[in-house]
């Protein structure tokens, strides 16, 4: 017998492989060697999504492409990816995207983290990692930060980097003796900018060269991950933790709280604010 | 692995049921799944209703069973019922929070599973078994059940649990 995650992570790409073929869990279970009721035991405790859900969200995600990039009619592109008929497959996508397909395809939303991409081996060495450690919902307080703004041309790769050197630069305007860790505010509603800054201590006369910019209060999802990780730990709270539990996040702004320290395995914190229920 | 057959009987259970995913992560994956949820509140109940528990047939066993539907096999979802066995007599008794689940009357074979394997896939091992003794299952369930000799998910190593199969000689 395979280790389990190797036979989860083969359920997985068999799901992958019957997109637009009719398979049923029973037959997924069968392909992973498991019995039916093992098989989703396991699945769950390995992906954190029920199979079912999985294979819907994944449908859906790529008929939601195919809306987009084709001309093909909203009834075929259904029936592709095995929905009983347009009813339900209208039903299912307005329920994961929040507008049916007809509205979609004429917006075409540019945003990818709004579709669920295929789990890889990555992703479920990342969620079964024996320090792994679940993201919990606060509620926190307006807050007030200081620092420097840019405009984003770069690829999301490059972030880590720039906002090393957005740090460097408030270090160098804000006059404080040590910071030991600052917040970056990714926005992508609108121009996608990055804004650095920190919570100056009280009393502390903010610098006019730096910006300002208020956080709102309310509820945000915090998840710990290592910087090395800080895509997978991305990847699992927009596509695994936010469906599985109900909530829904604002795609359009990201907060993180890194350490100033330059060591690798420095720990970031994730906040990503939760749409109220 | 030789299970026990077991003659036909009928079983009569009193309890409370599931319906979904039992292992769906929606309220947190550091909470206990929709089975452990479902064996709490019933529980919860028989604490607060005492007097139920003289309606027992069997004391101090409970049942746990699987019920397969369509859409089971196409969407894993499947009905739990977890309950206690009681006489066909006493149905009339039952108060209004408890359903009642009839197990029809057949034969069934009685698999015996001991530590660690009562958390293995012994489904799996059960569908082999009836496919090499030459078995089918008439009926779309199977159950769990728990006497003294199961002490407890902590304390798996020293628990036994029998899993009941409803058999019929295939062909």
């Amino acid at each position: 017998m395979q280790e389990p995650v190797e036979s989860i992570f083969h359920a997985v790409e068999y799901i992958e492989a019957h997109l637009q073929t009719e398979v049923t869990v029973a037959q997924i279970a069968d392909a992973a060697g498991y019995s039916l009721f093992h098989f989703i035991r396991t699945f769950n405790r390995l992906v954190h999504h029920t199979p079912y859900d999985y294979l819907t969200r994944r449908r859906l995600s790529e008929a939601a492409k195919a809306l987009a990039a084709t001309e093909r009619r909203i009834i075929d592109i259904a029936q592709d990816f095995c929905f009983e008929n347009q009813e339900s497959f209208s039903r299912a996508f307005k329920r994961m995207f929040r507008v049916p397909p007809s509205l979609w395809r004429e917006v075409k939303p540019h945003n990818a983290d709004l579709l669920t991409p295929p789990i890889t081996q990555a992703d479920l060495d990342f969620i079964n990692r024996k320090d792994f450690r679940p993201p919990r919902v606060v509620t926190l307080p307006k807050t007030t930060l200081h620092g420097l703004m840019t405009r984003l041309d770069v690829d999301e790769a490059d972030l880590p980097a720039l906002r090393k050197r957005l740090f460097m630069d408030i270090c160098g305007a804000a006059s404080v003796a040590q910071i030991p860790e600052y917040v970056t505010v990714l926005s992508r509603s609108g121009p996608a900018y990055l804004f650095a800054g920190i919570e100056l201590p009280e009393g502390h006369a903010a610098q006019r060269v730096l910006a300002v910019k208020t956080l709102p209060a309310g509820n945000y999802v915090r998840f710990g991950a290592l910087a090395a990780q800080r895509i997978l730990a991305l990847r699992y709270l927009y596509h695994t933790w936010c469906p599985a539990v109900g909530q829904r996040p604002a795609f359009d702004l990201l907060i993180e709280v890194c350490s100033a320290e330059k060591d690798p395995d420095a720990e970031e914190t994730i906040y990503l604010p939760l749409e109220s229920a | 692995m030789e299970p026990v057959i077991c003659p036909e009987k009928q079983i009569i259970l009193m309890g409370m049921s599931f319906y979904g995913d039992p292992f769906d992560t929606r309220t947190g994956w550091d909470e206990e799944n929709h089975i452990g949820r479902l064996w709490k509140r019933f529980s919860a109940f028989l604490s607060r209703h005492p007097e139920v528990l003289e309606l027992e047939n069997q004391p101090d066993a409970a049942y746990e069973v699987h019920i397969y539907n369509p859409e089971t096999t196409e969407k894993g979802l499947f009905e739990v019922f977890v309950g206690m066995e009681i006489r066909l007599s006493d149905v009339e008794r039952i108060p209004a929070e408890l359903s009642i689940k009839t197990l029809p009357l057949t034969e069934y074979a009685v698999f015996t599973f001991k530590g660690e394997q009562i958390s293995s896939d012994w489904e799996k091992l059960i569908q082999d078994w009836l496919t090499s003794a030459g078995y089918h299952s008439p009926h779309m369930y199977n159950f769990q059940y728990y006497d003294a000799r199961f002490k407890g998910l902590d304390n798996l190593a020293d628990s036994v649990l029998d899993v009941y199969v409803p058999i019929q000689k295939a062909g």
